[in-house]
């Protein structure tokens, strides 16, 4: 047996050298997907920190990280291993003394108190916003920057890790920035900080450039002259850290994050079950596990054809080794072997090359992260499996090819004859079978919450979709009548060699399926970010508010002067300027009680109410001490009733900030409305109408009923206390669309406020500014330097904003993924332009021979390429959509549970990323077929020699 | 002792108005030592009948014995081992295996039996220097060796082992005449030193190397004679 294997990799490994090209090819389409994982897996295990090294990246060779939590109050300390620490106060202390020790500190005296002489201590906190924000000069104008009030010449820092990168510590007048600060504000050592504060400005140079080693990225300003930045202590003792001084700590009210603990952390109190870390999410472990079928399939589907040109060429061989007694086995473990060797050239190739390049591009893992890590680490056990892996991959590969190879017709094969092509109809019954069967499977996994029953779902569906395409090529044949000649000899080619078509478009219904699948899940998960984050103004709105500055909110300022300041300003950066107010309403004025003095008025809050046939089921169930399982049953019934459709960020606490207006701009900004549309918005604002985004809340006279409730803040019980009865008030009303009107889900007409007895806040008016510029960061600092200058210092302080709901990141996974699509489908068109070349040689000598220019030929061939690709985009999206399928549901299960509800996982198909990889395979193809027959010419030169 | 036995064997290629007779009741025995030509026009059912000698093609009726054996009780596994123990092929074109050497292609049956490399390569050394090839070109790539050569490993790999059986389709037909005739005069000392041979072939002068010469038209022996005299008088019949 095991010499019959050796004489297969022999073979195999003589076989891969005779063909460098065809070898590299299948290496590289086996081991590019592979490279990714091994990417990610060493990216992850490197950047991936243990407790003892998160605190080391805190600490650095200081002990303990003190933080004030409570003050005077002793507290029981649960985590001991990580920064975030659960602790526990005594039950007797009353909730004013608690709420007294949280907003108190500790001071150096308290903590130097309980540990021993010698101790090194300083100020420190790794929030990133614990520092006061300043507005400093910038290259553009006027930014803000971060401050921390250290004092960097204490060695307790650079314990810590906080390296100068340039310069040193600063002195009296000086300031230290981080490099992220340097860069963003085109500054270096000897350069001057300029901080604009209060209309007056304050130089400061920079001493020293320094790196926080856990926050690279961080924008600050430090020196000890800034308030804050502290919410702990940095502690260095001359000893050891011992649990008995860190329960000295908690006595004080104080935790402790220390090394030594993490390391060996002390035995944990007896109620500290509560705290423990939930296990890993099956939900997740569940999509990681489908996702990575996905891949796998893509990777089979991918390198398949590689070796199935391999096999086909080397038909004669197999039958002559079958006519020297090789049997069905040994011919298949020569295919095979081929699997093995490739998978595992791929996977050390893919392993080291990953490594390799996680190692060059570790700077840039760090800034992309934020934080430094202790080094190159290569995850062992997960490359161990990525390279078992690839070898199963690679003889999955090579499977098909070797079961084929085994069968092959020993007589035909030594004659040179092509043996007699079988109908396809058996295989459509399989492929149809299979696919039912992946269906069923799917179904069963989902209902069972079974992995390997959805994980066996996508094979099925993939490969039942690869199985049907002979049925379906040859179907399709039949179509070509009517096509012109180019185009109908390559749909007929394909559908007479479909033997060769079909594994070259699955190796493209690979890619795209799986490219699809990752797609979707990016996109609709991009749809469910914007679908959580509701809609104020429209994309890319530009405002300006001017704040009073005034101390008492009564004393409104002159809104006109300073509009009458400020425009020519705006007008320096902004052309076509045009500014329209927008009235926002808000409740704190009382309703109606202004001329009461502040501390008498209640607190006004006007909600939409629905009519009782609109009200949701899940209101009115007692769930209080529902167990977990009836609140999912009440959600999912819930989810079933029109009437419940609150989602988690309907809610809102204050009723503040509510636009009213009819004028067509502002209402068109709020509601996006555009046409008849905005005219019907319009129509119902000027009958004293209001627009709402709860659908349910209009009732069938297309109305809405608000309701005001005044409350008033008792100290006696501690709470808000109703002040007289609800008032409601009727109002025409037109629904827009769900995920606009932010918080209050209101739009008011100026009559309708009126009739609310709503009041304009005193502190602060807003205008929505139309201009011609294109507005960027630089143009909006460059407002605020000017602004700043002539107008902050009276009676207003301004602000300028865009609005920007954009989720940069998910457009640029989805392009990712496009493009490393875009790239295997490039490999993909090569395996299949290759394959069609191998076949067709013959075709395309005859083509020259009865006179066919050299245009006609290379016409067939691109339209070749262009069948493959469109059957395999087109299947390949159907496969994919089904693996979402599968991926949506694991997604959405947890999900589905919750309410107010979570927004699911939707059925939004990434359009673009699948006219990208189609449009790029098929170019693709075109330079491939120009090369390959470059290539066949090269070969049929060696072969005559 | 009959080495090969073909009783009564028929094989008919498709079914119905499609039906191609191919051979038609055909009878045949090679003893041991004993060198058989096959002469017959094109489309006469030579190769069929080859095809079916090796097991490589099963026959409709009748029945084919190797060495005493009934291939049609075989299976593929049983088959593939008595190709490998007991009968060799030599094609026309050569048909080596490009990613073997010289020496591995003539070891390749007792390495497919499971022998070790080594000692396979030791064997298929003697083999090829009985052929003709020095261990020099034993480790030569087909693509490295001349059409003689070739055809001198084939020859070597068709008898390497116990196999007593060689079914020789055309042999010479690639090669120019003096080598040809080197081939042949090498098959006729390997049948000579107790092989079994078949040999097909076009050429009156290499049927003139063969112990009988059997003729086939139309699927059917028309003839037998042996040994032959004046061959070419016999051909002008069957073209």
């Amino acid at each position: 047996m095991f010499a019959g294997l050796r004489l297969s990799m022999r073979i195999a490994r003589r076989e891969a050298l005779r063909y460098k090209g065809r070898s590299a090819l299948s290496i590289a389409l086996l081991g590019l997907p592979l490279l990714g994982v091994s990417i990610g897996a060493t990216a992850y295990d490197t950047i991936d920190l243990s407790d003892e090294e998160e605190a080391v990246l805190y600490l650095g060779d200081n002990d303990a990280f003190v933080e004030s939590a409570v003050p005077g109050i002793a507290l029981t300390q649960y985590d001991w291993n990580s920064k975030w620490v659960g602790y526990s106060t005594e039950k007797e202390v009353d909730e004013e003394t608690l709420n007294e020790a949280y907003s108190s500190v500790h001071t150096e005296a308290d903590l130097l108190a309980e540990l021993p002489a010698g101790t090194q201590i300083a100020p420190y906190s790794f929030y990133n916003d614990s520092g006061v924000t300043v507005t400093v000069e910038t290259p553009d104008g006027i930014g803000e920057l971060g401050t921390l009030g250290y004092d960097l010449a204490n060695g307790v820092y650079e314990a810590a890790g906080w390296a100068f990168l340039e310069g040193a510590a600063p002195g009296g007048g000086e300031v230290a920035v981080t490099e992220a600060a340097a860069d963003y504000l085109d500054l270096g050592v000897g350069d001057d900080l300029v901080i604009e504060e209060n209309g007056a400005s304050e130089r400061l140079a920079i001493s020293g450039i320094v790196e926080i080693p856990w926050n690279l990225r961080g924008q600050f300003a430090i020196a000890p002259g800034f308030d804050g930045g502290a919410n702990g202590w940095l502690v260095d003792l001359p000893g050891e850290f011992t649990y008995e001084q860190s329960l000295a700590l908690n006595e004080i009210g104080a935790t402790v994050w220390a090394t030594a603990l993490v390391v060996d952390p002390p035995p944990p109190p007896p109620d500290a079950g509560m705290f423990t870390d939930s296990s890993i999410d099956t939900a997740m472990l569940t999509i990681y596990a489908l996702i990575i079928v996905v891949v796998v399939m893509e990777v089979v589907l991918l390198a398949g054809p590689a070796f199935a040109i391999s096999a086909r060429r080397r038909t004669r061989e197999f039958a002559l080794m079958s006519a020297n007694g090789a049997s069905p086995a040994q011919i298949r473990n020569t295919v095979l072997a081929g699997g093995l060797l490739f998978g595992l050239i791929a996977a050390v190739v893919a392993v080291a090359l990953g490594i390799v390049l996680v190692l060059v591009g570790l700077p840039f893992l760090e800034q992309l992260f934020g934080y430094r890590t202790p080094g190159l680490r290569v995850l062992p056990t997960l490359q161990a499996a990525l390279v078992a892996a690839a070898i199963a991959t690679g003889l999955l590969s090579a499977l098909t090819a070797a079961l084929s190879a085994s069968r092959v017709n020993v007589v035909a094969a030594l004659m040179g004859r092509t043996p007699g092509r079988k109908g396809s109809k058996r295989w459509l019954f399989i492929g149809l079978g299979t696919v039912a069967a992946g269906v069923a499977s799917g179904l069963g996994g989902v209902a069972l919450w079974n992995v390997p029953l959805m994980a066996l779902a996508i094979v099925l569906a993939q490969l039942g979709l690869v199985a049907c395409t002979p049925a379906i090529l040859a179907g399709t044949a039949r179509l070509g009548r009517w096509l012109p000649l180019a185009p109908r000899m390559a749909l007929r080619e394909a559908g007479r060699n479909r033997g060769s078509a079909a594994p070259a478009i699955a190796a493209v219904l690979g890619v795209v399926a799986a490219g699809v699948a990752l797609s979707m899940v990016v996109t609709a998960d991009q749809v469910r970010m914007e679908q959580n984050n509701p809609h104020d103004l429209r994309q890319d709105s530009l405002t300006l508010t001017m704040y009073s500055n005034a101390v008492d909110e009564s004393v409104s300022p002159d809104w006109n002067s300073g509009l009458v300041a400020v425009e020519p300003l705006l007008r320096r950066h902004l052309t076509d300027l045009e500014l329209v107010e927008i009235p926002l309403y808000t409740g704190w004025g009382g309703c109606g009680t202004g001329d009461l003095p502040v501390e008498d008025r209640p607190e006004c809050n006007w909600e939409l109410t629905r009519p009782e046939e609109h009200r949701c089921s899940y209101w009115d169930q007692d769930l209080e001490f529902a167990g977990e399982e009836e609140r999912r049953k009440a959600a999912e019934i819930a989810r079933e009733d029109p009437n419940c459709n609150e989602g988690v960020n309907d809610a809102s606490l204050y009723f503040d900030d509510v636009p009213g207006s009819s004028d067509p701009t502002i209402v068109s900004a709020y509601t996006e409305l555009e046409g008849d549309r905005l005219d019907e918005a319009l129509a119902v604002l000027d009958e004293g109408g209001v627009l709402v985004s709860d659908a349910m809340a209009i009732t069938e006279a297309g109305t809405v009923v608000l309701e005001r409730t005044l409350t008033r803040w008792d100290e006696g019980s501690d709470r808000a206390v109703e002040v007289g009865e609800p008032v409601t008030l009727e109002v025409p009303a037109m629904v827009v669309a769900d995920h606009l009107l932010a918080g209050e889900e209101l739009f008011l007409s100026p009559a309708a406020a009126e009739q609310m007895d709503l009041a304009r806040s005193g502190w602060s008016r807003t205008y929505l500014l139309e201009t011609s510029t294109e507005v960027d960061g630089s143009v909006i600092e460059a407002v605020r330097a000017d602004v700043r200058g002539d107008v902050d210092e009276g009676a207003f302080w301004v602000d300028l904003r865009q609005t920007d709901y954009s989720d940069l990141f998910a457009f640029y996974v989805v392009l990712l993924v496009t493009a490393l699509c875009s790239l295997i489908a490039l490999g993909a068109t090569a395996v299949s332009t290759g394959l069609i070349i191998a076949e067709q040689r013959q075709d395309m000598t005859t083509l020259g021979a009865v006179g066919a220019a050299p245009g006609l030929r290379k016409r067939f061939a691109m339209w070749q390429t262009v069948v493959i690709a469109l059957f395999g985009a087109g299947l390949g999206t159907v496969a994919g959509v089904l693996g979402y399928t599968l991926i949506r549901q694991a997604l959405n299960d947890p999900l589905r549970y919750e309410y107010p509800f979570a927004v699911l996982y939707g059925w939004e198909l990434p359009w673009v990323s699948i006219g990208i990889t189609l449009a790029h395979s098929r170019r693709r193809a075109v330079r491939v077929v120009r090369s390959g027959r470059r290539g066949f010419r090269r070969g049929r030169r060696w072969r005559a020699g | 002792m009959t080495v090969l036995h073909l009783r009564g064997v028929s094989r008919v290629h498709g079914a119905g108005e499609n039906a191609v007779h191919a051979l038609i009741d055909a009878e045949l025995q090679i003893a041991a030592g004993e060198l058989v030509a096959i002469m017959g026009p094109s489309g006469s059912g030579k190769s069929t009948l080859l095809n079916l000698a090796g097991g490589l093609d099963a026959p409709t009726s009748g029945e084919v014995l190797v060495e005493g054996t009934v291939l049609a009780g075989l299976n593929k596994k049983l088959l593939a081992r008595l190709r490998r123990r007991s009968v060799g092929y030599v094609f026309q074109d050569y048909n080596l295996v490009p990613s073997l050497t010289a020496a591995e292609n003539a070891a390749l049956p007792l390495e497919l039996d499971g022998m070790s490399a080594g000692k396979a390569r030791k064997t298929a050394i003697s083999a090829l220097e009985e052929v003709g090839l020095d261990a020099k070109q034993a480790d030569r790539f087909p693509d490295e060796l001349s059409g003689g050569q070739s055809q001198r490993v084939a020859i070597a790999r068709a008898l390497i082992g116990e196999r007593r059986l060689v079914l020789a389709d055309e042999p010479t037909g690639a090669l120019d005449s003096t080598t040809g005739e080197e081939v042949l005069k090498l098959l006729r000392r390997r049948c000579d030193a107790g092989a079994a041979g078949l040999l097909v072939t076009h050429d009156a002068r290499h049927a003139g190397w063969a112990d009988r010469v059997v003729f086939l038209r139309d699927g059917r022996i028309v003839d037998s004679s042996a040994p032959l005299a004046g061959a070419e008088t016999l051909l002008e019949g069957a073209q």
